[in-house]
């Protein structure tokens, strides 16, 4: 039988929020674990994009 | 001229000269020579063989370029290795709104004056930074935010870990194998608010628009950014908290750039103020600071000769290195170089540029070009080795 699994739409979702959003997107860092780290580490990339 | 290779030995001995080099000639000490560094830009990609697109689209060609420019010049530092512009990490947010536009074919490198937040945003600002940074400036600069896969956010991060691994690489290597010293490298960075606005969320046009619509809600964010941003950075340099750091060279580093269409009433108000409390911490903890200017900071001249000497090192761009000298002896400036000489002069002529300004200026000034350097046409391989070698020459045997 041919084909598999169908691949599973991931879903969207708003990071633009505060603080809501904001906790989605820290959520997403696995390679920290202090929150306060995590909450820096998402303000030093916003200020490392500016002029991106 | 390419650089023999050094052993690790060799390099650190060279480390240790270089930075006090760089250190003692801030500090106005009598030093072998003066120093040469480069104020990189995508130049060196050019130069390397790269087109601007690849450097900014792959960190590891921005390193590679970087310690091909050290082998070629044998500079003393480097002012900029690590930063070029980050899209590249930005890319998985989708579009922004920064109208960047780069055409290698072309040469064309232009930026749109954008504005990504707005003055409603402020009151945002004075009632959470952390909110205003994220659902103003992050959410308007890249739209997709507001639905996006987790993985394409996920991306980013990756991106923006690989980019300061090879960073952190860059330096270990400029250090280790080069015997480079940094310039901004692990310094405390402090900056007015308005100067931050301009240059990075508001643009110019929206910047100046606000300084005169609104100007106390500008002078409100100005004293909270300031308090939120500066204030632990200047503690740090106070108490001397800063890395011991063999490469490390200053302790504050700053910026001076929108001077350049402020009037004198808004300098005294939105700039001075603060640049006077990053000189003082400066002068309390006897430590030594590093100011990136553009244009003309010439409005600055009358505060500025009032700071003792041996504490500041600011890198000009517009103004004459000779007439800067005069002005504010107490102050060591970089520049002297300039791209126009360096991109269409001779080896010769750059060369007598060089050995006019160590014979004139030594102990004032740390040698380096007056822009960041960008185009092709900004220097010509040769004119940067005959400077090398001028530089090097000149050194007390």
């Amino acid at each position: 039988m041919n084909g598999g699994s169908k691949m599973t739409e991931e879903e969207l979702v708003d990071f633009s929020t505060f603080p809501e959003g904001f906790e989605k997107a820290k959520a997403e860092i696995d390679f920290l674990d202090d929150d306060d780290e995590k909450t820096g580490y998402l303000i030093g990339l916003a200020m490392f994009l500016f002029n991106a | 001229m390419s650089a023999t290779k050094l052993t690790k030995e060799e390099a650190a001995k060279l480390l240790d000269y270089r930075r006090n080099l760089i250190v003692n000639t801030v500090r106005m000490k009598d030093t072998d020579r003066i120093p040469w560094i480069f104020s990189d830009g995508p130049w060196d990609a050019h130069d390397a063989g790269y087109t601007i697109e690849q450097e900014i689209n792959d960190p590891h060609i921005l390193l590679e370029s970087v310690l091909y420019n050290q082998r070629e010049y044998d500079f003393d530092s480097h002012m900029t290795p690590t930063q070029r512009n980050p899209m590249w990490i930005a890319q998985p947010f989708g579009q922004s709104t920064s109208g960047y536009k780069i055409d290698d074919e072309t040469g064309m490198l232009h930026v749109d004056d954008v504005a990504h937040v707005y003055p409603e945003h402020y009151d945002i600002f004075l009632e959470n930074p952390t909110k205003f940074w994220w659902s103003c400036f992050m959410a308007t600069k890249y739209p997709n935010l507001k639905a996006m896969k987790p993985s394409d956010l996920r991306e980013v991060f990756r991106r923006q870990n690989v980019q300061q691994q090879v960073h952190a690489e860059t330096f270990e290597r400029l250090g280790n194998e080069y015997g480079v010293p940094g310039l901004f490298y692990k310094a405390q960075f402090a900056s007015p608010f308005v100067e931050q606005a301009f240059d990075w969320f508001r643009g110019i046009k929206g910047t100046t628009q606000d300084l005169h619509r609104i100007p106390d809600k500008m002078e409100e964010c100005a004293k909270l950014y300031h308090e939120v941003y500066n204030k632990p950075a200047l503690e740090a340099v106070k108490k001397h908290q800063l890395p011991n750091d063999p490469m490390r060279t200053v302790d504050l580093t700053t910026t001076m750039l929108s001077q350049t269409f402020m009037n004198r009433k808004q300098i005294e108000k939105y700039l001075w103020p603060y640049y006077e409390e990053f000189f003082n911490a400066v002068v309390e903890a006897d430590a030594t600071m590093l100011i990136f200017s553009e244009g003309s900071i010439k409005p600055y001249w009358p505060y500025l000769k009032n700071i003792p000497a041996g504490h500041v090192f600011i890198h000009l761009e517009q103004d004459d290195i000779y007439e800067s000298v005069e002005a504010l002896p107490n102050i060591v400036f970089g520049g002297g170089m300039s791209t126009s000489l360096l991109g269409r002069g001779t080896p010769d002529e750059c060369a007598a540029r060089a050995e006019q300004l160590i014979n004139d200026l030594k102990g004032h000034i740390i040698l380096s070009e007056d822009k960041i350097m960008t185009y092709p046409e900004d220097a010509r391989p040769e004119n940067l080795k005959a400077v090398t070698e001028v530089v090097h020459a000149s050194a007390r045997k």
